[in-house]
């Protein structure tokens, strides 16, 4: 139990430390440096780091400051420290692993003149191994004007990362000339100068590494479709064909089941999917049949006749049952099948009053060969495979009879099959 | 435990808590995010179920539809059905009401030597001797006596590719797919039962509005020719089993005198007593016309001989086996009077009933 004390006691200083090393770095612009009184401290100071994993290779630096006064720059010192951003300290320890490479390359973007020549060959090895840099001396023997309060921008290019996840430091110092920047910037291995003469401005900023974040999403594959009457998916749908309080149909007229005002006795489907291959829906069923007797295409049957394979309009007085698909709402990429489809009025924008269908203008179709085979008769399908944003569609069906088609109930029972391609 | 925990954090200081807080956020944040999900191979693409039929509970032929794109030994495939996700790392709902253990392979192609197959629920587990596939290969497989699950809705399917030859180890391809139970439409109508009939001495058209006049007038009969008239009906109906007319009335009469009627088919016998009917089209004498219209009945055989007469009350005259459309019969009347023949005004008055088979 001791022991778990003195664990706990740690961790809590740790952790403690660590949200006051944020807090430091954060506000650290309100450090002072009393030893450099006669330079000031620049201010908006940042590195903005291109990618911040560990150890990640090719990493841009840019880094922007505001100089304090307008006295021209001959030397820039950046200088990256895993443990104080002070300048002064003694000492700067190398972050693991951290290089600019054995020759900086540095792109100035603004706020710097790019006169004369800039050059990183000064740069210094400090505690980094052979071949690598830890401070970038960016000087220039012909001073170039800046001015305060504008920020100088540029980039520091193909960096290595320290491979430490967490806080690390940038010192950011500049001089009046090139040669007092060598002179006076000279630090070996880790250990610093604590003042520099002819120093310019200087300040300190925080940065940091951080391990990626790995995050899971699942998507389901989905497929979602069904065929409805009223307002929306449910129940299993029952229509009735015909005059809306006999049920009874006539030959004088054609009855349809949908209206495009959305008749409680419409036929609706809704469909969307995300399959890439897209989506086809077939029909199974018979036409309109009596019993007894088979209702499927044969001699047995007692029907009232499927219009077929090709699509027709309505034509009372002749035995008719046809359908039509309306895929108004949806994307130009589902389609109805030929057969399906109304070339005339897209099986929309029809009237239909008492369930008569008035105008007799639109295509209809039922091919009960296809209905009553083993693959059905395709309805609805896909021009450009893809995904099918939810939407919804009208089936309309119509029937008409003639003076000698067989008197009695009627019933059939369709059967939507919808497949995805995933 | 978690509860004790929070409580007893509680109570510390300000800083303790912060403390422990962040400590546990850390640890969460490495359970939440540090664990990826595993990677199966997904060398299984376009992949599709088709249904012989969707709606709920029935038994189906499921045929699943898939190409391998790479080049694993594939000595298994499971078929697994679920309610909640069609991916590999999830656990698997058996879906209400789904039943394959009664399913069958009734085909298959480009893989075409699964050997055994084992099923449970919703399982399907399909063996082959373990050998390389030749990307890419379209393969399909149909299950025969699936039974759909219960509840219309969104399902899937997923479909593991096993090296082994019993579906276990770790599985070389994966894919899933999502399929659809769905309700039905059901269209229900009605046909009401009609028959239309009609008779006139003339219908000029197939429509009963166009029937006209309900009197035939012999004149004065004799010994030495015949007399005859005729008269038309008009009928159709939608009924199932079709119609028979039948007619109905007596031979002609005039008080207690008659003239006697044919009984059987018969031809005209000027001299003799005889009343008779047919509905065909006579020679002899030249009178009346065979059944015309887009209907399909006749007469019956004894009224539709030509040249032939008879007139039994009740008879059936004329009738359909089917329902049909307008169907015009013409009916010949024939009377001959024998010089015995007692003076008179001869009436008769004949009433013809169309009874439809519903």
């Amino acid at each position: 139990m001791n022991k778990l004390k003195n664990l706990w006691q740690v961790s809590k200083r740790l952790i403690m430390l660590l949200i006051l090393t944020v807090v430091t770095a954060t506000f650290s612009n309100v450090i002072l440096f009393p030893g450099f009184a006669s330079a000031g401290q620049v201010s908006s100071r940042s590195i903005t780091m291109s990618n911040s994993l560990p150890s990640n290779t090719g990493t841009t630096y840019t880094v922007s400051f505001k100089p304090t006064t307008s006295t021209s720059v001959g030397g820039i010192v950046v200088d990256f420290c895993a443990d104080s951003p002070l300048i002064g300290s003694a000492t700067c320890t190398y972050p693991a692993a951290f290089t600019m490479g054995s020759t900086p390359s540095v792109t100035v973007t603004s706020g710097i003149g790019v006169g004369g020549t800039w050059v990183t060959t000064n740069s210094l090895q400090g505690g980094a191994g052979a071949g690598a840099t830890q401070v970038l001396l960016y000087t220039n023997t012909t001073a170039q004007a800046v001015t305060g309060g504008t920020p100088v921008i540029f980039t520091i290019n193909n960096v290595t990362n320290t491979s430490a996840a967490g806080t690390f430091y940038a010192r950011i110092l500049t001089f009046d000339t090139s040669a007092h920047t060598t002179a006076q910037y000279t630090g070996a291995g880790t250990a610093r100068a604590t003042s520099f003469a002819n120093m310019l401005d200087y300040g300190g900023i925080a940065l940091s590494t951080a391990v990626s974040v790995t995050l899971n999403a699942k998507v389901f594959e989905s497929l979602t479709f069904c065929v409805y009457s009223g307002a929306s998916c449910g129940t299993a749908p029952v229509l009735t064909l015909g005059d809306p309080t006999t049920g009874a149909l006539s030959t004088s007229s054609t009855y349809a089941t949908a209206d495009t005002t959305g008749s409680s006795n419409g036929a609706y489907y809704s469909l969307a999917t995300n399959a890439a291959g897209g989506v086809n829906v077939v029909m199974t069923g018979t036409t309109l049949c009596r019993q007894p007797g088979s209702c499927g295409t044969g001699a047995l049957a007692t029907t009232i006749s499927a219009i077929g394979s090709t699509a027709a309009v309505p034509s009372p007085g002749t035995e008719q049952f046809g359908m039509c698909a309306d895929t108004t709402n949806f994307s130009t990429a589902l389609k109805a099948a030929t057969l399906y489809t109304d070339t005339i009025h897209n099986c929309d924008g029809q009237t239909v009053t008492s369930n008569v269908y008035a105008s007799n203008t639109s295509k209809f179709g039922f091919d009960d060969v296809a209905t009553n085979a083993a693959g059905g008769s395709q309805v609805l399908t896909q021009t450009t495979p893809g995904a099918v944003s939810t939407n919804t569609g009208i089936f309309w069906f119509v029937a008409n009879i003639t003076t000698n088609t067989e008197a009695g109930a009627y019933t059939t029972a369709l059967d939507y099959i919808a497949t995805g391609t995933f | 435990m978690l509860d004790r925990w929070a409580g007893s954090i509680n109570s510390k200081p300000l800083i303790d808590r912060i403390a422990a807080w962040l400590i546990a956020l850390l640890i969460a944040g490495v359970l939440t995010c540090g664990v990826p999900l595993s990677a199966a191979a997904l060398g299984i693409n376009s992949r599709s179920i088709q249904f012989s039929n969707n709606t709920p509970g029935a038994t189906a032929t499921y045929t699943i539809s898939f190409t391998v794109t790479t080049p694993d030994t594939i000595g298994s495939l499971a078929v697994l059905f679920c309610s909640n996700s069609p991916l590999l790392d999830d656990a698997c709902d058996v879906p209400l009401g789904l039943d394959a253990t009664n399913s069958t392979l009734s085909s298959q192609t480009g893989i075409n030597d699964f050997t055994s197959f084992v099923e449970s629920s919703n399982t399907l587990i399909l063996s082959r001797t373990p050998s390389p596939i030749t990307p890419p290969l379209p393969v399909t497989l149909a299950f025969n006596n699936m039974v759909n699950p219960s509840l219309a809705g969104p399902y899937y399917a997923r479909l593991v590719a096993y090296s082994t030859t019993n579906g276990t180890g770790p599985s070389v391809d994966f894919g899933g797919l999502a399929f659809v139970i769905t309700n039905g439409l059901a269209i229900n109508s009605y046909v009401p039962p009609y028959i239309t009939f009609c008779s006139g001495t003339v219908i000029s058209t197939y429509d009963c509005s166009a029937a006209s006049g309900n009197y035939i007038n012999f004149g004065e009969l004799s010994s030495s020719h015949s007399n005859q008239g005729d008269s038309q009906l008009l009928i159709a109906t939608n009924a199932g089993n079709g119609y028979a007319i039948q007619v109905f009335g007596t031979v002609m009469t005039a008080g207690n005198n008659i003239i006697p009627a044919i009984s059987s088919p018969a031809g005209s016998k000027p001299g003799t007593s005889q009343f008779g009917i047919n509905l065909a089209a006579n020679s002899v004498p030249a009178i009346g016309s065979n059944p015309n219209g887009p209907g399909s009945g006749l007469p019956t055989s004894n009224y539709y001989q030509p040249n032939k007469f008879q007139f039994v009350n009740n008879d059936v005259i004329a009738a359909s086996p089917v329902s049909e459309d307008y169907r015009r019969y013409t009916i010949s009347y024939l009377v001959n009077a024998s010089n015995q023949q007692p003076p008179g005004i001869y009436v008769s008055t004949l009433t013809y009933v169309a009874a439809g088979s519903f």
